[in-house]
């Protein structure tokens, strides 16, 4: 699929374009050749004065695709969906580059456009859901409250919805789980809530940061499964914050690995998991402890660990750690097309053969 | 020794919570468990959050005394907590928590909480103690860092620092209680290599609990499957996993994410009206 490519293509194309993955996105993309992208970040720079943390970051997800953001930590994720929520706090900022959510920049938007945006076009979900939700009121109530402020409706009315989406997202006993606190709800309930909450406008675009990490697998797997519904189900572009591939392989259509600040691999969930391009996509397959992989055996590990920021080595950031480093690595290699949907920055992408 | 090195039986821990004004409830955290663990092994614990495995590791380490049953180490009973016999135990039994950070004193350079370590046990005394404490940072990979203070170093550089530590008091048993579960994926193999390499060195005996069954899989020669305080399947690792006897544990291994987006699919076309 090189639509994205095309449209991007020439002088500025630089940056990672996340390409359509998925029989949703593949569909629509062969009905309309070019749908507007949901979230489109071109050329994003998040740091302080003295550091940038997200280097010249390029996204985009189309309507019903998921985008899974992966790297290990330090690598940018978060700062990365903040950014596209407008939620960056002083002293970190963004430097450089455009957010967009279905053609309208947001960028130059006032916080209180902004907030109008969030909440009702794009939520988030954070990984840990009992510290995002208020512990002094009701659970109901504050995914009522997030109706009544989008919605305008009624106070009775927001209620009754509020109880009616804990019951989609699979919350027993809805109505008397609505009563509850926080703190009186297990972690994957609060994460049901925190779902709910985000679904409860119907958003173009949900961003999950880490949102299943702290979950029991079998509550992980119930609650992807469910994202994944209602996903189906309302058609919402997904940017989904993940360091387990395992994950990846159940959600993604399209992935995208970031490393010290930068994207360094795109592609589709297939491309990525067939025939990963980059050293450090490479390291991150092969040092995954799938469940059903023969025991016993070393693993092999990526030696050494991500670099601080204000210590990033000038040219490949991953030079440090990468097998296959040599001279030519001392050059910041730029992301270019590699197989049928793959884009990567390394100057030697590709497993030897 | 003749026995195992661990030996649980009957043992359950029973926590009292109200009771003043509110009616007092009993939570069995753990409850009539049985177990066995001999030198040189590892059994890994797995099950859900709540299920009573960071207790089950606290009274297999002694750290906490049971309210049923007994704990034996070494074929004799845990000393009570605090006495010289259970100071003097101490040594031999070590537990690795999922936060290095909690586990460390941020205000002093790593070698020196581990020579105050070796100290308290009166381990190599004088001069012998920095050689040592050296020795086990170069062991674990950190060679040359260990005046670095705490915050000086990454999770995982962390965690080996812990290690590190537990290894200079020279013990034959440690309990890792989720002790790579906040690591990144590529941090984790890196010391799950290590710990089965200081495991062939020292022949370390483990109770390696995690939530993460793929790890567990990965460390462990035999597993056990905890839900609700109790012991529902113990065997083989990979018995265990790959002919699963009891419905939890079908459950927990069926809910693991797939290992591609093929197997994904795969699994899907197996299994259509699991969705
Ligand atoms: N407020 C801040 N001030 C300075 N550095 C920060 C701040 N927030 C994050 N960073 C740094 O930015 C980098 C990227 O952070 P983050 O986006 O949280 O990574 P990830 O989510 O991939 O783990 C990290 O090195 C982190 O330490
Ligand atoms: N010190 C304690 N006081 C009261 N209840 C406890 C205490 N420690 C654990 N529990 C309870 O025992 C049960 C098992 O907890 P835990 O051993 O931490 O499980 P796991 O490590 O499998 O998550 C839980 O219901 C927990 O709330
Ligand atoms: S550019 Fe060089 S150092 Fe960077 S990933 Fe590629 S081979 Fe490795
Ligand atoms: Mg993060
Ligand atoms: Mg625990």
């Amino acid at each position: 699929m090189s639509l994205s490519v095309t449209e991007n293509g020439g002088a500025g194309a630089t940056g990672a374009v996340a390409h359509l993955g998925g029989a949703t996105a593949a569909l629509a993309a062969q009905r309309n050749p070019a749908p507007q992208p949901v979230l489109e970040i071109e050329g994003l720079t998040v740091g302080t004065d003295r550091v940038d943390l997200v280097l010249d970051v390029s996204l985009r997800v189309a309507p019903g695709e998921t985008l899974c953001l992966v790297g290990e930590s330090g690598c940018g994720k978060s700062l990365t969906c903040l950014a596209a929520m407008g939620l960056l706090a002083a002293p970190v900022r963004r430097k450089a580059g455009s957010v967009r959510l279905s053609g309208v920049e947001l960028s130059g938007l006032g916080e209180r456009r902004l907030r109008q945006v969030r909440g009702r076009d794009m939520a988030m979900i954070f990984q840990d859901p009992v510290a995002s939700l208020n512990p002094v009121q009701r659970v109901g109530q504050q995914v009522a409250e997030a109706l009544r402020v989008h919605e305008a409706l009624s106070q009775k009315a927001a209620s009754r919805r509020a109880v009616e989406l804990f019951d989609k997202v699979g919350i027993a006993e809805p109505a008397r789980r609505a009563d509850a606190y926080p703190h009186e709800l297990s972690g994957g309930m609060c994460q049901r809530v925190m779902i709910a909450m985000a679904l409860a406008c119907r958003p173009r675009l949900i961003v999950a940061d880490e949102a299943t990490t702290a979950l029991d697998v079998t509550t992980q797997a119930q609650i992807l499964r469910l994202m994944k519904a209602l996903q189906e189900e309302i058609g919402t572009a997904m940017v989904f914050v993940t360091h387990d591939l395992g994950v990846v392989a159940e959600i993604a259509d399209s992935v995208a690995v970031m490393y010290s600040g930068r994207i360094v691999e795109t592609g589709s969930v297939d491309g990525v998991f067939d025939a990963p391009a980059h050293p450090y996509t490479q390291g991150l397959m092969d040092c995954r402890l799938h469940a059903l992989a023969a025991a016993g055996g070393r693993l092999a590990a990526i030696s050494g660990s991500v670099p601080r920021p204000a210590e990033r080595p000038s040219g490949c950031a991953f030079r440090t750690r990468c097998p296959k480093a040599s001279l030519p690595c001392e050059r910041l290699p730029m992301l270019a097309p590699f197989g049928a949907s793959q884009r990567v920055a390394c100057h030697f992408p590709g497993r030897a053969t | 020794m003749t026995g195992p090195l661990l030996r649980m039986d009957g043992v359950g821990r029973h926590y009292r919570s109200g009771g003043w004004l509110s009616r007092a409830t009993v939570t069995k955290a753990v409850d009539g468990v049985d177990l066995t663990l001999a030198a040189g092994e590892t059994l890994g614990i797995v099950g859900e959050s709540g299920s009573g495995k960071s207790t089950l590791g606290r009274l297999a380490a002694g750290i906490e005394m049971p309210s049923a049953g007994t704990v034996a180490f070494d074929d004799a009973p845990y000393a009570p907590i605090d006495s010289a016999a259970w100071r003097r135990q101490r040594r031999r039994v070590q537990v690795i928590f999922q936060n290095p950070s909690q586990a460390v004193d941020p205000r002093l350079p790593i070698v020196t909480q581990i020579c105050g370590a070796m100290a308290a046990h009166r381990i190599d005394p004088g001069a012998g103690r920095a050689g040592r404490a050296e020795a086990m940072l170069e062991r674990v990979g950190l060679g040359g860092l260990g005046s670095r203070y705490p915050h000086q170093l990454s999770g995982g550089q962390l965690q080996r620092a812990v290690i590190a530590r537990a290894l200079a008091l020279g013990p034959e048993f440690i309990v890792c209680d989720e002790a790579v579960s906040a690591l990144d994926v590529s941090v984790q193999a890196q010391i799950l290599n290590l710990l089965q390499d200081l495991q062939a060195e020292f022949g370390l005996a483990f109770l390696f609990i995690s939530h993460d069954l793929g790890v567990v899989r990965h460390v462990s020669h035999r597993i056990a499957v905890m839900q609700r305080g109790r012991l529902v399947e113990d065997g083989p690792a990979h018995a265990v996993f790959d002919r699963p006897q009891h419905p939890y544990t079908q459950q927990l291994i069926a809910a693991l994410p797939a290992a591609s987006p093929a197997a994904r699919r795969a699994r899907a076309t197996a299994r259509p009206a699991a969705a």
